[in-house]
C-alpha cells in the first residue's frame, strides 16, 4: 500500500506538467488539424496531391490574414466588422490597378488599408462612437463603395503575383507556407516579445488598470484600428484577388464571420486581452481543411453556408461551456 | 413624483433630442418631396414603418438587454429569419394548412431560433454579435435551399396589407405593442429588472435579478417579434425577396440607435425607437424618389447613422463636462 501510495505522489508531482501541456492551446489546436487532415487524407486520397495541397494554401493565407486583422483590434477590447467589405473593396480595386502598376496598385492598397483604419480609429476614439456601430456603418460605406467601383465580377491580376502561389518544389508550395509562417512568426514575437505588444494586451485586459499603468490607451487602440486596416487590406485582400484572379463587390462578406470563427476557434478572448498565434494558425488550418474538404465532397455553396454555421456554432458552444468548466 | 419617477424610461432628454431631429428631417424632406407627406404617401409609409417597427421593438429590447459581459447585445439575424420565415410561410400556404396553424407554428419557429440565440448568449457565455452572425448565415443557407412562392391567404393578407379605418393594420400592431412594451418598461417587474440588468449586470445579480434569464428572454422576444413582422411582410408583399429583407438587420438596428438607444447602458425607450423608425423610412422613401441606386443608398445611409450617433456622444459628453 505505501508502495501504491507513493506511485500515487509521484504520479501527483507529475500533474503539474501535464497541466502545462494542456494550457498550451497551440498542441490542442494543431493536433485537431492533424485529425482532420489525417481523416480528409483517408476519405479522398487525392487531397494529399500538389493540386489540392496548393488549392489549401490559397484558402488559408486570405482567411489567416482576415483573423489577424480582427484579433488585433479583438485584443484591444475592440472590434471591427468592416473588414469583410474592405476585402472586397480591395479586391475590386486591385484587379484594375495591379495589371497597369504594380507597385502603384500595392501603393493604393496600402493608403486605402490606412485610411479605412485611421477612419474607424478616428470615429471610435475621437468621436467616441460605439466601435460595433462605427465599423458597421463603415461596413455600408465600404461595400457601396465596391458596388460603385465594380458592379459584377472582373478584372485580372499580373503573372508575377500568380507565382507566387503556383510555385512549388516536390509539391510543396515553399512561399504560401513561408508567407503564413512569417506572418504567425511575426504576430508571436509582437504580442509575447514587444513592448507594444505587452500595451495591447494590457489595454484589452483592462482598460482602466491600463490607464492608470501609464498607458496611452486610446493611442493603442487607435494603433489596433490602423493595423487590422493595413493587414485587411495589403494581406488579406491582395491574397483573396490572387485567389480567385479578378475583383467582385460582394466576395469578402463570409470573411467576416470566418475571421470571427477562427479568432474564437484560436483561443482569442473576443473581449479583448488575450491571443495566441499559434492556436490562431491552427484555427484558420480548421476551417480552411473543413471548407476544403466540403469543396472535394462536391457540396454546393449555399449547402455550405448552412454546415458551416452550424459548425460555427456547435463550436462556439463547445468552447464557451469548457470555459464555464474552467472558471466554475 | 412617483409617476415622474417610473416615466423615466418613457420621456428622457435623449426622447426629446430624437423627436427634434426627426422633426427638422420631415420638414427638409417635405421640402426636398412634397408628395411623399400626402394621403397615399403617408400610408404607403406607414404600412412598411409598421413591419419595420416591430422589429425595431425587438431589437431596441436585444440592445437594451442582450449584452453578455462587456460584449454589447444585438441580434443581426432578424433580416434573414423574416425571410426564412416568410418562405416557411409560403411552403406551408402551398400545403393547404390551415391559416391560424400557420401562424402559430410561425411562431414558434421563430421562437425556436430566438431561445437558440438566447441559450447560446445567456449560458453559453458567447458574443452576442458572434452568435447572431452564425445564426445569420445558417438561415441565410436554409433560404437558398428553401425555394416557395405562393399568395397568402386572407388572414395573412389582412395582417400586412388590410386597413382599419384607412390606417394599416402592421401600423396599428406596431403602435399597441408599442404601448404595450411603454407598460412594461415602467409599469412591470420585468421591464425594470430588463433596465437593471442593462445599466449594472453585477449590481443587477447581487440584488437578486437572474440575470442569464433577462438575457435569454431579450433574444426571445426579438425573434418572436421578428415572426410578427415576418408575417406581416409576408401578407404585404406575397412573396419574399432577399435584398430586401436583409435591409431589415441594419434598418431595425439604425432605428434603434437613431432612437437614443444605448449598447447596455440602461437607455432606451420604445417612444424614441418610433422616431428612429420613422426617420429610416422617410429617409428610404425619399433616396427612393431620387432614384439613389442600391449602393450609393447604402454608402448614404451608414453616412447618416454615423453622423447622428457621432452627434448623440458629443451631447452627452458635453452634458458630463
Amino acid at each position: 500500500m505505501r508502495f501504491f501510495g507513493r506511485c500515487m505522489k509521484a504520479l501527483k508531482s507529475r500533474i503539474p506538467d501535464m497541466r502545462h501541456i494542456r494550457k498550451n492551446r497551440a498542441m490542442t489546436t494543431w493536433s485537431i488539424v492533424f485529425f482532420l487532415f489525417f481523416v480528409e487524407w483517408i476519405i479522398f486520397p487525392e487531397s494529399l496531391g500538389a493540386a489540392n495541397l496548393q488549392t489549401i494554401f490559397i484558402i488559408a493565407i486570405p482567411l489567416f490574414f482576415a483573423t489577424l486583422a480582427q484579433t488585433m483590434v479583438m485584443i484591444v477590447g475592440s472590434i471591427d466588422l468592416s473588414i469583410g467589405a474592405l476585402m472586397s473593396l480591395t479586391t475590386c480595386i486591385a484587379s484594375y490597378l495591379l495589371v497597369e502598376n504594380l507597385a502603384l496598385g500595392i501603393a493604393t492598397l496600402i493608403v486605402l488599408g490606412a485610411v479605412v483604419g485611421l477612419a474607424n480609429g478616428f470615429l471610435v476614439i475621437n468621436l467616441k462612437v460605439n466601435p460595433f456601430i462605427a465599423t458597421f456603418g463603415m461596413m455600408f460605406a465600404l461595400e457601396g463603395a465596391a458596388l460603385t467601383i465594380r458592379n459584377y465580377p472582373g478584372g485580372a491580376v499580373p503573372e508575377s503575383l500568380l507565382g507566387i502561389v503556383k510555385f512549388q518544389i516536390y509539391s510543396i508550395s515553399i512561399y504560401e507556407i513561408l508567407i503564413l509562417i512569417l506572418g504567425a512568426g511575426f504576430f508571436w514575437f509582437f504580442l509575447n516579445k514587444t513592448s507594444s505588444g505587452i500595451h495591447f494586451l494590457a489595454t484589452g485586459a483592462s482598460r482602466s488598470v491600463a490607464k492608470n499603468c501609464g498607458i496611452n490607451v486610446d493611442l493603442v487602440t487607435r494603433k489596433a484600428h490602423l493595423i487590422c486596416g493595413l493587414i485587411t487590406a495589403l494581406f488579406a485582400g491582395l491574397f483573396l484577388t490572387i485567389r480567385f484572379q479578378a475583383g467582385s463587390p460582394l466576395v469578402g462578406e463570409p470573411y467576416l464571420l470566418f475571421s470571427f470563427a477562427a479568432s474564437a476557434l484560436g483561443a482569442t478572448r473576443v473581449s479583448g486581452g488575450d491571443a495566441d498565434a499559434g492556436s490562431l494558425l491552427g484555427a484558420v488550418f480548421i476551417l480552411t481543411l473543413i471548407e476544403n474538404a466540403m469543396n472535394l465532397a462536391l457540396i454546393d455553396t449555399k449547402s455550405q453556408w448552412i454546415i458551416e454555421g452550424f459548425l460555427l456554432l456547435v463550436i462556439l458552444a463547445a468552447v464557451g461551456s469548457s470555459k464555464k468548466r474552467r472558471s466554475g | 413624483m412617483r409617476n415622474l419617477g417610473s416615466l423615466k424610461q418613457t420621456f428622457t432628454s435623449k426622447t426629446s433630442l430624437v423627436y427634434m431631429v426627426l422633426a427638422i428631417a420631415v420638414t427638409v424632406f417635405y421640402f426636398l418631396n412634397p408628395r411623399s407627406i400626402t394621403y397615399l404617401g403617408m400610408t404607403l409609409i406607414l404600412q412598411t414603418t409598421g413591419i419595420l417597427g416591430i422589429v425595431a421593438i425587438g431589437q431596441t429590447i436585444v440592445l437594451i438587454g442582450g449584452s453578455q459581459g462587456k460584449a454589447i447585445g444585438v441580434d443581426i439575424s432578424v433580416g434573414s429569419l423574416i425571410f426564412v420565415t416568410t418562405v416557411i410561410a409560403c411552403g406551408l400556404t402551398l400545403y393547404d394548412v390551415p391559416q391560424t396553424v400557420v401562424i402559430i407554428l410561425c411562431c414558434l419557429w421563430a421562437l425556436m431560433i430566438g431561445s437558440m440565440n438566447g441559450l447560446l448568449v445567456a449560458k453559453g457565455k458567447l458574443h452576442p454579435i458572434i452568435v447572431t452572425f452564425a445564426m445569420f448565415m445558417v438561415l441565410r443557407g436554409l433560404s437558398y435551399t428553401l425555394r416557395y412562392v405562393t399568395p397568402a391567404g386572407d388572414v395573412i393578407r389582412f395582417m400586412g396589407a388590410g386597413r382599419v379605418f384607412g390606417i394599416p393594420v402592421p401600423f396599428l400592431f406596431f403602435l399597441s405593442l408599442m404601448f404595450l412594451f411603454v407598460f412594461i418598461f415602467n409599469r412591470v417587474v420585468f421591464g425594470r429588472r430588463l433596465f437593471a440588468k442593462s445599466s449594472n449586470p453585477l449590481a443587477a445579480r447581487l440584488v437578486g435579478v437572474k440575470t442569464e434569464k433577462y438575457t435569454f428572454l431579450s433574444y426571445v422576444i426579438c425573434s418572436l417579434l421578428t415572426g410578427i413582422a415576418a408575417l406581416c411582410y409576408y401578407g404585404y408583399v406575397g412573396q419574399p425577396t432577399l435584398e430586401y429583407t436583409d435591409m431589415y438587420t441594419f434598418e431595425s438596428m439604425a432605428a434603434a440607435i437613431l432612437g437614443g438607444t444605448g449598447f447596455g447602458t440602461g437607455e432606451g425607450t420604445v417612444l424614441g425607437t418610433l422616431a428612429g423608425v420613422f426617420f429610416i423610412r422617410f429617409l428610404f422613401n425619399l433616396l427612393h424618389a431620387y432614384g439613389f441606386g442600391d449602393p450609393l443608398r447604402k454608402i448614404v445611409q451608414g453616412a447618416i447613422v454615423i453622423t447622428v450617433v457621432v452627434g448623440y456622444s458629443l451631447i452627452a459628453e458635453r452634458r458630463r463636462a
